[in-house]
């Protein structure tokens, strides 16, 4: 062998020695011939030239040398891709399970790995993108997430000088109006420094400057590309014209190009759950002290730092800034010190780079993702392994035959090199196929919750370095049975069984290992699918604290709102609700001004009034719902103590949750019992209702406090329309009904509170399917594996068995001593499984709900799950092992 | 020798390179005159063929270059028959004598 790698190396390497080589054998052919023709009596130059003449001209021979030469190779790998694509068609089934299986694995990981690379790895598109960060707050009376901020926490931190740019943004919602038509647009307020964070340049006209936003210059606009060509034609001349909005003109000043659209929803969605999906403009905002004293949390902070500030600074510094924010409202209001200070001591700032906000809540979720794939890419991978080992094992026959017929190790190493390439060169392309595929299936259910997936594309070097990876497992398993044979053929090699016992054993050991670490491998994702759905099951258990079947929620926006007093408010929110009772189809309705389950809130503080010391909780914040008085007979959450709003209510009274009650007056009846939320007049609670969830089912809900329409009646603009029929129908019916008592009112945001709760649970929902679907692949490669390992390891000792037979064994015998071998490996791998499975439960266990990640039965379940299929998986061909006949067995060499 | 006759003789070509430097190692002129020697002038192989076939069986491990210096300060390219070559020269020596012998049944019955 060494000889021929030799050659074969000169050949393509040494191209420049080899055409020297040639040159001298010739020349001095050449010469000899020249030296005989003047021995015959010829001149030196006549000789030459028949010298010449002989060879058949010197380029020629040449020629035809290097022509032989390649030649050889191209024939020989000819013939070795038709040998070896014959004995791969020779099975077929093997074959395509082969190709498909290893596809599957190396597109999964693909295109997982592309999703952790878009979400997490890659920078953002913006310039020296590392520079910026949010700033974001822990207040223990907003709940345990960060927030963000308000505008006097942004005044202080613009001014400590450790930014180069800084903005603060809001949302901000506007009607487009003119050409007979009312749209409803969402987009931001935003500080003139906006759009230097970024280092964006517009598209058309200009971004903000410094004083936009002030009075008189507040009526400016920047739109976004989508909308300039969705609602604007594109207008070339649209910088500089006005446009009509609810509330007065605006002039556009600005145009944005296609790819810049922050804050989407998606993106920040972990600290301002209420951007809008996809802003649609850009106006500024200035800084008033109006603004500053209302400190509502409310604003989402973005900045540059300066070059040299580590975050950990500015986080110290911004964090101080806060405190002393909180020092001087305890100096003005000297009797709320006690809750004041708590919140100083849990108070926490959080400076964190923009990419990792980004991905705030789902990076974890995406990188067990990713270890999971890789653990299935990795079975498969030793189940080509396993495969490849076993067959070749078998072949040995086959290799000595063919060395006795004058093949060298290295042809036939060449020869399985082509059947093993073959498979994972297919598998590749059909797994690139697949890959785009998955992306594009990601990129449209996913888009909306994920951030920054416009971006979603595949690696080309991970895919590569995987091809790469499983070309190598192919050839270091495939070639592994190789390595026994001798350097050339001997007969007593021919005669003898065929396969020496020290490949047998290393093969067998080979085998074993690898078939217990697929077992392990399946066992670690089938207990993990096995607690995600447990974990799913309890989630989809919990009581949303409404019935959301047929419920439809629109959003109402009534022209001249700004006019109107508090007594034609209620009267024509009564007219509505009125009106839309009496369409034919519905039920009931009511209205509301966040709508459960979407995470829109409002929260205040809520103090129990003539508590003796104010408890700890006293300083949580509670969820503040303006609600008529059937709402709660619409959305059918049952009242548990006291009674509902009568209609006319008079301020002054309100309704509590059940958390609110328990928390406040633990251990006491409510009802009665009289709260404050700090700034305006007691509320007395007439009655306790169940908790209606306001965000994700999974969290605990909030305190939660209702007050009558009378108390805000400008603030309930959300509809709850319950249905006897399917709601989607009555959409159109209640739009008209709109318009007939108000033609220039906004009708907007329908949706379905069925699937608004299909909603949150879509998240847990897909890491569940996703993670079982992984289980259950892993499983079948297992089974696979023990099913072809056992039935070849079989047809390989049926040589054994026939003399054992003959000599008196029992055909069941055999059958349990090849059961048993095989069940061994099963349960070693199990055993492994487990025990990594309890020492990964701490990584999954913030994955759960309602589950400990040691559940004994989640774990006896995927014993059970894994042993049935793995019993018959190993049965089936070992009771082959009874049916031979030993006289063809000992015949058989 | 023609070219169409190039496929039929090429296995026997093999064959009498082998045996012509089966007892010492040779230069391509040389094996050539061999050949002709062997054969009592039957066979006078072109080099277009002998060359590539020296190559080719090279590459196929049956004979082995070795390079011996010559006059004029060149150096000379023989070739020598490796122990894998000498059996393929038994094994070709073997089938040859198979196939005369079927042959000549073949064309002596009537």
């Amino acid at each position: 062998m060494p000889r021929r790698i030799l050659s074969l190396v000169r050949n393509l390497l040494r191209k420049q020695a080899v055409e020297k080589e040639l040159d001298d054998e010739i020349s001095f052919s050449v010469e000899v011939l020249t030296r005989e023709k003047t021995k015959h009596g010829l001149s030196q130059a006549e000789a030459r030239r028949e010298a010449l003449i002989e060879l058949g001209g010197v380029e020629q021979v040449k020629e035809k040398v290097r022509v032989a030469r390649t030649g050889r190779i191209v024939e020989d790998l000819a013939r070795d891709f038709r040998f070896g694509f014959r004995t791969l068609m020779k099975s077929p089934g093997m074959l395509a399970l082969t190709v498909l299986t290893l596809a599957l694995g190396l597109a999964a990981v693909n295109t997982i790995f592309a999703l952790v690379n878009t979400v997490i790895l890659r920078p953002l598109d913006f310039p020296h993108s590392e520079r910026i960060f949010t700033v974001s707050l822990r207040l223990p009376a907003l709940g345990s997430g960060p927030v963000v901020a308000n505008l006097g926490e942004f005044e202080a931190w613009k001014n400590s000088g450790l930014f180069e740019q800084v903005a603060a943004i809001g949302t901000n919602d506007l009607t487009l109006l003119g050409q007979g038509r009312a749209e409803r647009l969402s987009g931001v307020s935003v500080t003139p420094d906006f759009f230097g964070v970024f280092g964006a340049r517009t598209f058309l006209g200009r971004g903000f400057v410094a004083g936009d936003g002030t009075p008189g210059r507040d009526h400016v606009i920047v739109l976004s590309y989508a909308l300039w060509k969705g609602s604007f034609g594109g207008d070339p001349q649209i910088v500089g014209r006005t446009i009509q909005v609810s509330g007065g003109t605006m002039t556009v000043i600005g145009v944005m190009p296609p790819r810049f659209d922050f804050p989407r929803l998606a993106d920040v969605r972990s600290i301002m759950v209420w951007a809008p999906e996809e802003p649609e403009f850009w106006t500024p905002m200035a800084i008033t002290e109006k603004g500053i004293e209302e400190g509502n949390f409310n604003y989402l902070v973005v900045g540059r730092l300066k070059d040299g500030i580590s975050a950990e600074l500015a986080a110290a510094r911004f964090r101080a800034s806060a405190v002393q924010l909180f020092r001087d409202e305890e100096t003005q209001n000297p009797q709320y010190r006690n809750t004041i200070e708590q919140a100083i001591e849990s108070l926490a700032v959080y400076v964190v780079p923009l990419n990792d906000m980004m991905s705030w809540g789902i990076r974890g979720a995406l990188w067990i993702l990713l270890g999971a794939v890789a653990l299935l890419l990795l079975l498969v991978l030793f189940n080509l392994g396993n495969l490849l080992v076993t067959r070749n094992a078998g072949r040995v026959h086959e290799f000595v035959l063919r060395q006795a017929l004058g093949a060298t190790r290295w042809q036939l190493f060449r020869q399985s090199l082509v059947e093993q390439l073959l498979p994972v060169v297919g598998a590749a392309l059909v797994s690139v196929v697949l890959a785009e595929w998955g992306i594009s299936v990601i990129r449209t259910i996913a888009a909306a919750r994920l951030p920054r997936l416009y971006d979603l594309s595949l690696d080309p070097h991970v895919a590569s370095l995987l091809v790469a990876l499983t070309l190598f497992i192919a050839v270091l398993f495939g070639s592994i049975g190789l390595f026994v044979l001798p350097k050339s053929a001997s007969s007593s090699e021919l005669q003898s069984e065929g396969r020496s016992a020290t490949a047998d054993r290393r093969t067998n050991k080979l085998k074993s290992g690898l078939m217990v670490l697929e077992i392990a491998g399946s066992t670690i994702l089938l207990v993990g699918a096995g607690l995600l759905i447990r974990s799913f099951a309890d989630v989809m258990r919990v009581d949303p604290g409404f019935d959301p079947t047929n419920v439809l929620t629109i959003n109402v926006s009534l022209s001249g709102e700004a006019h109107e007093s508090q007594a034609q408010r209620i009267e024509r929110v009564r007219g509505l609700l009125d009106a839309f009772s009496s369409i034919p189809g519905v039920e009931s309705a009511a209205v509301v001004n966040h709508v459960p389950l979407t995470g829109d809130t409002d929260i205040h503080n809520a103090y129990a009034v003539g508590a003796p010391t104010p408890p700890a909780a006293a300083s949580r914040g509670a969820e503040y719902r303006i609600v008529n008085s059937n709402y709660f007979a619409t959305m059918r959450s049952p009242i548990i103590a006291g009674r509902g709003f009568l209609a006319g209510e008079p301020k002054g009274f309100g309704i509590v949750n059940r958390t609110m009650a328990s928390l406040l007056w633990p251990g006491e009846n409510a009802v009665g019992k009289k709260f404050s939320d700090g700034d305006n007049p007691p509320v007395t609670v007439i009655g306790v209702v169940g908790d209606i969830h306001n965000g994700s089912l999974e969290l605990e809900p909030m305190m939660q406090f209702y007050l009558p329409l009378s108390a805000n009646p400008w603030a309930a603009d959300h509809f709850m329309i319950r249905t006897q029929i399917e709601p989607g129908a009555i959409l159109p019916l209640l739009q008209k009904t709109v318009w007939r008592i108000d033609p220039e009112a906004t009708v907007g945001h329908p949706q379905s509170m069925e699937q608004l709760l299909d909603a949150t649970t879509l998240d847990r929902r897909f890491q569940t399917g996703l993670v079982t679907g992984f289980a259950a692949m892993a499983l079948l490669l297992a089974m696979l594996g023990l099913f072809s390992v056992t039935s070849l390891s079989v047809s390989h000792r049926t040589r054994e068995f026939g003399v054992r037979l003959a000599l008196g064994a029992k055909g069941k015998d055999l059958v349990n001593l090849e059961f048993s071998r095989a069940m061994k490996v099963a349960c070693i791998g199990l055993c492994g499984g487990i025990i990594s499975s309890l020492l990964l439960g701490r990584t999954v266990a913030a994955f759960l709900y309602g589950v400990t990640p040691w559940n004994a039965a989640v774990y006896a379940s995927a014993v059970a799950a894994l042993m049935l299929p793995a019993f018959l998986a190993v049965w089936l061909p070992a009771r082959r092992a009874a049916k031979v006949d030993p006289m063809a067995a000992l015949r058989y060499e | 020798m023609d070219e169409k006759r190039t496929d039929l003789l090429r296995g026997t070509l093999d064959l009498l390179v082998l045996k012509a430097i089966s007892l010492e190692p040779l230069h391509g002129v040389a094996i050539s005159r061999r050949i002709a020697q062997m054969t009592k002038g039957a066979f006078q192989v072109s080099f277009g063929s002998l060359f590539p076939s020296l190559h080719r069986m090279e590459e196929k491990g049956w004979v082995e270059a070795e390079w011996r210096p010559s006059e004029n300060n060149r150096r000379a390219k023989y070739y020598r028959l490796t122990s894998a070559g000498r059996a393929q020269l038994k094994t070709e020596e073997r089938q040859w004598s198979e196939v005369v012998r079927i042959m000549s049944v073949v064309v002596q019955a009537t």
